[in-house]
C-alpha cells in the first residue's frame, strides 16, 4: 500500500483524529471527505457499534461507531465529534471520531510497526505507530478496519 | 467484495448522455428566468414599499387635515385637502399598476416547467441505469451450464432489449436455479429471450428436450390428494405449478419450489409470471416493469423514525381499537369486515421499537404480497410520497424486512419496507 515509488520521498500523508484520548491517524487517499454529525437513521437488526445510515450527495452511507467496536471508552456525540467517510475502493463507509486535527506528511521511516503488545485497536486495523515529534499516531488500515467492521456485522 | 466494487460502473449510451446534456441546459435556462423573475419581484417590493412611505404621509397629512378643521382654518384645509387627493390618487394609481398577479403567473409557468424538466431528467436517468439484457441472460446461462454440463442453453437474438440492474440483480439467481430445475425434468434444451414492450421486460425461458408432459403435474397432485380447480388448458395445468402447497417428495416438486421461488423474487419487482406448455416444451414468462427507481409510496412513523412502504402493495389503512385485537394462538388478530387479519408488530418482526401500551396509535396498515394480507401497526402515518429507490451499502445485506432506502425533502435517509418479507417474516 505505501507510495514508495518516488525512493527518498516516500512519505506518508494523513488525516490526523482523536478517538477515546488517543491519536489516530489514516492515509488521506482513503478519506472521501469529513463532514459534520449528521442525522443518523438507525438500521434495525445491527449491533450496537452499527449507528445507522446517512445520506451523503445521494448514495447511501453506513456508520459505525469504532469505540462501541473496539471497546473503547464510550462517549456522546457533541459539537467537536466529526465523521470521517472512508473509501476503501470497495467499500464507502463513515466512523464518527470525537474531532480532527490537521493533515500531516509522515516520513516512511517514522513509522513502527504495531507493537506486540495488547492494545486498545485491533491489531489487524493497525497499519503501523507513526512518531511525529512527540505526539504518537496509531495508523490505521482503513481496508482492515471495514473488514473487522464486517465481521461484527457477521459478513466475513 | 465483488457485490461493492462491480456496483460502480454502467455503460452509458451517449444518446443517453446528450439527452442529459439538453435537460441540464434546459434547466440553466429556467434558473437564469428564475433569477430574472426575482429581480422583478425585488423591484416590485421596493415600489411596494414607495407606496407605503406615500401612504404614510397621506395619514399625517390627514392628520393635519383633521387638525386644522377643527381649529377652523379652512384655506389651510383646502390645500391640505388637495395635497391629500393626490396622495390617494397616487396610492391608488401605484396599487392598480402593480404587475404581482403577471408576476406570479410567470412564477407558476416556470414552477410547470421544472416540473417538466424534473420528470424527464427522471426518465432520462433511469434509463441511464439500464444494463444489456444479454448480460442478465448470459449469467443465467453460466449458471445453468455449471450445474448441468448435458443442458444446451441457447441466448436467443434479445434485439438489445435492457432492463434495470435491480432486475438484473435481484432475478438472476432465481431464473438460473429455475432453470436448472425445469431441465432437470422437462429435458436440457433450454432457450432463453429477452424482448422491451411498452415499459416492461419480458424474460422468456423455454425448456424442452424431455418426456415432461403437463399431465404429470395433474396426476402428481392427485396422487398427493390434492384436488386440481381449474380446466385442463396447458397454461391452466402448468399454473398448478405455483400452487403454494403443492406436495413435496414428489419428482416436480422442486421444479415447483423453484418456480414459486421465481414468482416471489419477480412479484418482489412488481412482476409477474406465466406458465405453458407449447410443443413439448415448458416456458416461463417473467414480466417486469422497467420503471422501478421511482415508486410511490406511503410514508409512516415508527420508533421515532420514518419508513416507507411502496403504496403498490398498500392494501388500507384501518384504524382499531384495542377492543378490536384478539388474541389467536398468541397472535394478535383484528376483525377487518367479518375476516381475521393478522396484526404484526414491526419491533418483533423487524425490530423496530414503536409505541406501545397507552402510546398505541390503533393504525394499522395493510399490506400484501399479492397473495396473503397482514396488518402492521404504525405509530401515526405521514403521507404519500414519490421516492426514489436506493440501494443499501453492502453492511446492510444482511437485514430483513428492509430492502432499501430512499432520501426524504430534508436529506435524511428512511427505509423502505419489505412487504413480501415482512409477510413471510410473520409466518
Amino acid at each position: 500500500m505505501t507510495n514508495a515509488a518516488n525512493g527518498a520521498e516516500s512519505a506518508l500523508e494523513l488525516v490526523c483524529f482523536m478517538l477515546a484520548g488517543e491519536e489516530y491517524a489514516v492515509d488521506i487517499n482513503r478519506v472521501q471527505e469529513v463532514i459534520k454529525v449528521p442525522k443518523i437513521t438507525p438500521v434495525p437488526q445491527m449491533p450496537d457499534f452499527v449507528l445507522g445510515a446517512i445520506n451523503i450527495r445521494g448514495s447511501i452511507v453506513s456508520v459505525f461507531d469504532l469505540r462501541k467496536r473496539f471497546n473503547l471508552a464510550e462517549k456522546a456525540a457533541d459539537a467537536q465529534s466529526k465523521l470521517l467517510v472512508l473509501n476503501t475502493g470497495g467499500a464507502l463507509f463513515a466512523v464518527i471520531v470525537d474531532s480532527v486535527r490537521e493533515n500531516i506528511k509522515l516520513d516512511a521511516d517514522a513509522v513502527d510497526p504495531a507493537p506486540e503488545v495488547k492494545m486498545n485497536m485491533s491489531r489487524a486495523c493497525i497499519r503501523g505507530l507513526g512518531q511525529l515529534g512527540s505526539r504518537m499516531l496509531i495508523i490505521l488500515d482503513a481496508g482492515a478496519v471495514n473488514e473487522s467492521i464486517r465481521t461484527g456485522i457477521g459478513l466475513a | 467484495m465483488a457485490a461493492s466494487t462491480g456496483e460502480s460502473q454502467v455503460n452509458m449510451d451517449s444518446r443517453k448522455l446528450d439527452g442529459l446534456m439538453n435537460l441540464s441546459g434546459e434547466l440553466a435556462i429556467v434558473r437564469a428566468r428564475y433569477s430574472q423573475l426575482v429581480g422583478a419581484l425585488v423591484a416590485e417590493a421596493a415600489r411596494l414599499k414607495g407606496l407605503e412611505n406615500k401612504a404614510a404621509q397621506a395619514r399625517s397629512r390627514n392628520d393635519a387635515l383633521s387638525k386644522e378643521l377643527r381649529a377652523g382654518g379652512v384655506k389651510k384645509s383646502a390645500t391640505a385637502c388637495a395635497e391629500m387627493d393626490a396622495l390617494l390618487a397616487e396610492i391608488a394609481s401605484g396599487l392598480s399598476r402593480g404587475d404581482s398577479s403577471t408576476l406570479l403567473h410567470s412564477l407558476d409557468e416556470l414552477t410547470g416547467t421544472l416540473g417538466k424538466i424534473s420528470g424527464d431528467i427522471q426518465t432520462w436517468v433511469m434509463l441511464s441505469r439500464l444494463v444489456p439484457a444479454a448480460e442478465m441472460l448470459s449469467s443465467v446461462r453460466a449458471q445453468a451450464v455449471a450445474f448441468r454440463r448435458d443442458a444446451e442453453v441457447t441466448v436467443e437474438d434479445n434485439d438489445g432489449a435492457s432492463l434495470d440492474k435491480r432486475i438484473a440483480e435481484g432475478l438472476s439467481r432465481q431464473t438460473a436455479e429455475a432453470c436448472i430445475a425445469l431441465s432437470e425434468r422437462c429435458g436440457g434444451k433450454i432457450k432463453l429471450s429477452a424482448a422491451n414492450r411498452d415499459n416492461n421486460i419480458f424474460l422468456d425461458l423455454s425448456v424442452s428436450g424431455g418426456d415432461f408432459a403437463p399431465e404429470q403435474v395433474v396426476r402428481q397432485m392427485a396422487e398427493a390428494g390434492m384436488a386440481q380447480p381449474g380446466g385442463n388448458s396447458a397454461r391452466q395445468t402448468m399454473a398448478l405449478l405455483l400452487h403454494d402447497d403443492f406436495p413435496a417428495g414428489t419428482t416436480i416438486s422442486t421444479m415447483s419450489a423453484k418456480l414459486r421461488a421465481l414468482r416471489d423474487a419477480t412479484a418482489a419487482l412488481n412482476g409477474s409470471v406465466e406458465l405453458d406448455f407449447v410443443s413439448g416444451a415448458a416456458t416461463v414468462s417473467l414480466k417486469i416493469p422497467l420503471t422501478l427507481v421511482i415508486i410511490q409510496a406511503l410514508l409512516v412513523s415508527l420508533g421515532g423514525e420514518s419508513y416507507a412502504f411502496p403504496l403498490s402493495a398498500v392494501v388500507e389503512i384501518v384504524k382499531t381499537a384495542d377492543g378490536d385485537i384478539y388474541s389467536v394462538d398468541g397472535n394478535n388478530t383484528i376483525k377487518l369486515r367479518d375476516h381475521a387479519l393478522s396484526l404484526v408488530d414491526p419491533g418483533r418482526i423487524i425490530g423496530i421499537t414503536c409505541a406501545s401500551g397507552e402510546k398505541r396509535s390503533g393504525k394499522v396498515v395493510v399490506i400484501t404480497d399479492g397473495r396473503e394480507k397482514i396488518g402492521v401497526s404504525v405509530d401515526s402515518l405521514i403521507g404519500e410520497t414519490e421516492i426514489v429507490i436506493k440501494s443499501l451499502p453492502e453492511h446492510f445485506a444482511a437485514v430483513k424486512g428492509i430492502n432499501g432506502a430512499s432520501i426524504l425533502g430534508d436529506g435524511s435517509v428512511a427505509l423502505i419496507l419489505d412487504p413480501a418479507a415482512i409477510i413471510a417474516m410473520a409466518r
